[in-house]
């Protein structure tokens, strides 16, 4: 099983994040929120066992995008605010994260919430773009 | 830094994945070492030095990669 590649270890971590992800969000409440814990916890296990699979020039690959492009993305991500405060989008994007934190009960999150949970996705979702464009580059460079 | 990795592999008849077999790392990091483009480490240069039975100062050189 160690002998999985770095790319298989890779692979199991983000589809068991996603599933666990998936399955919190239809399940919501207290259980939600443990599999959403639970999820975070997998992705970690697994991204650390493909990291130590993982040959060094891939390391670097890995080492240089998230401190490059995490910072750009970072950046970026703070940059295009002004696109994610426009009513439109923002109404939108609040009312599906709304939906989603609703109790099983239906009864609605707290006010400021879905709010707070779209500014830590969208500087997460700003460096992991910011990420995968670095990485992209950088194996192109390395050709 | 410069190298020799293409020319010693070729000797010994190996492809870019047989060596990189033999240094259990990925054949682009293999192909990235012999352009110049990615400077091992040196664990791993030993390794490289140890897998053609030559010292490291005979496989890689200061300078740039042609």
């Amino acid at each position: 099983m160690s002998r999985l590649s770095a790319r298989s270890w890779r692979l199991a971590a983000a589809l068991g994040f996603w599933a666990l992800v998936a399955i919190a969000i239809v399940t919501r409440g207290t259980a939600g929120l443990v599999l959403a814990y639970a999820a975070f916890i997998w992705l970690a296990a697994f991204s650390l066992l493909a990291w130590k699979r993982q040959d060094e020039f891939e390391r670097a690959a890995q080492k240089f995008s998230w401190v490059f492009g995490g910072l750009f993305g970072l950046l970026g991500s703070l940059a295009l605010l002004p696109v994610l405060l426009q009513p439109g989008v923002l109404d939108t994007l609040t009312g599906w994260i709304g939906e989603a934190l609703r109790a099983p009960d239906g009864s609605p999150p707290a006010p400021a919430a879905p709010a707070f949970l779209l500014g830590a996705i969208w500087i997460a979702l700003g460096q992991l773009v910011g990420f995968l464009v670095c990485w992209v580059g950088w194996h192109i460079a390395k050709r | 830094m410069k190298n020799r990795i293409r020319v010693l592999r070729a000797e010994k008849g190996w492809t870019q994945a047989d060596l990189a077999k033999l240094l259990d790392v990925s054949r682009n990091s293999v192909n990235a070492i012999e352009n110049g483009k990615y400077d091992p480490s040196l664990p791993l240069a030993f390794r490289i030095a140890d897998v053609f039975g030559m010292k490291i100062e005979e496989i890689f050189q200061k300078g740039d990669q042609k």
